[in-house]
């Protein structure tokens, strides 16, 4: 994947990046590699895109949770969680920090990317929360932003997917987080904004500025 | 009553009553190796996630690596057990190690305390090994571990 790309913040720390939309494999195999070969030097990036259609079971996922997967692509991969859906109209955001040097835990990211979705929805009056247990995103029972990392040598990836204006129907198809009935919800379903490049660059440096302490 | 008992993360002052907790409820007989300073240290470690469930009834801390995480201590007051707080403290130690796709959880317990056991193993840890006079050279340990993986296969077409 090339990862050159229109920045679409002026963040400090951070480097935000707008890939638009991106398959999922290679994607994955970047920021692995980002996060073997970068250095004490290499700057913080937070990837945002969306990906082409795609079942990923998470290390925490019973493939039994896959339903029904259709022409959907089912790939195994090494988040945390159990298993979700990415496709178009989802943006998906990709933190890749050294976790030592900005002195953060993995519960520290976890509460930067739910408290941002949290803030930036709130501007669209809609109430959302996040959950002791699992977690993720909810505005009442259903679910709007799922989290799932990796920490590999201190840096992490993987991150957050937050459903925007999409087709909700795939989910259907699965036990959403291992949960048999989970309802999802999106942003444009919200009275919330439906365009994932907006929606992007108005989230990055709320998330950026979280990660910059 | 344990329902609404809020977990959070020990802060400075709480160091020195975790450390009585751990010398009381969890060493007794063995000395004192969790000592003020050491649970100080743990508060302060990025790694590690201290927690404490409402009033200090009772205390968990957990140490984070890339791929397992481990136990290293969980208390709760002999008045308030056996009402859910310990496991309410396991789950919240245990959300970022899921998050993060951490395999496993591993920890040790006293082979003289059946009830910590029987706790672990209801929370899905299963024994992993026998560490002779571990505590001390006194009292062995049973070394547990539960896995955070599922075991790899096909899912269905």
């Amino acid at each position: 994947m090339s990862v050159p790309a229109t920045a679409v913040a002026d963040a400090a720390a951070a480097e935000t990046l707008w890939l638009g939309r991106c398959a999922y494999a290679p994607t994955w195999r970047a920021m692995q590699r980002y996060t073997q070969e970068r250095g004490p030097d290499s700057p913080d990036q937070i990837w945002l895109l969306e990906h082409e259609p795609v079942f990923t079971l998470g290390m925490n996922a019973d493939a039994s949770h896959v339903l029904a997967p259709g022409d959907i692509p089912v790939l195994r991969i090494d988040r945390g969680g159990q298993v979700t859906y990415h496709g178009p109209g989802q943006l998906v955001v990709y933190p890749l920090i050294d976790m030592r040097r900005a002195q953060l835990t993995v519960r520290d990211l976890l509460n930067a990317l739910e408290r941002s979705v949290i803030e930036y929805v709130a501007r669209f009056g809609i109430e959302a929360r996040c959950r002791a247990a699992a977690p993720g995103v909810y505005v009442e029972e259903r679910k709007l932003a799922s989290v799932g990392l990796r920490i590999r040598r201190g840096g992490s990836y993987h991150g957050l997917a937050l459903n925007v204006c999409m087709d909700l129907a795939p989910f259907a198809r699965i036990n959403p987080c291992g949960y048999a009935g989970l309802q999802m919800t999106q942003l444009s379903d919200l009275n919330g904004p439906g365009d994932v490049a907006q929606v992007a660059a108005e989230f990055a440096p709320l998330l950026a500025a979280k990660l910059s302490r | 009553m344990t329902v609404n008992t809020r977990i959070r993360l020990a802060v400075t002052q709480d160091a020195a009553l975790i450390a009585e907790m751990s010398r009381d409820y969890v060493e007794h007989g063995l000395g004192w190796s969790w000592t003020p300073a050491r649970v100080l240290a743990a508060v302060n470690n990025r790694a590690t996630n201290v927690a404490v469930a409402g009033e200090l009834l009772g205390f968990g801390i957990m140490h984070y690596g890339d791929d397992s995480a481990h136990l290293a201590l969980l208390a709760v007051r002999p008045a308030r057990q056996r009402c859910g707080l310990g496991t309410l403290l396991l789950e919240w130690l245990e959300k970022p190690a899921r998050v993060a796709g951490i395999e496993c959880i591993r920890l040790e317990a006293r082979v003289d305390n059946p009830g910590a056991i029987a706790f672990y193993r209801h929370q899905g840890f299963r024994e992993a090994g026998c560490l002779a006079g571990y505590y001390r050279g006194t009292v062995d340990a049973v070394r547990m571990e539960k896995r955070l993986d599922v075991a790899l296969h096909v899912p269905p077409r």
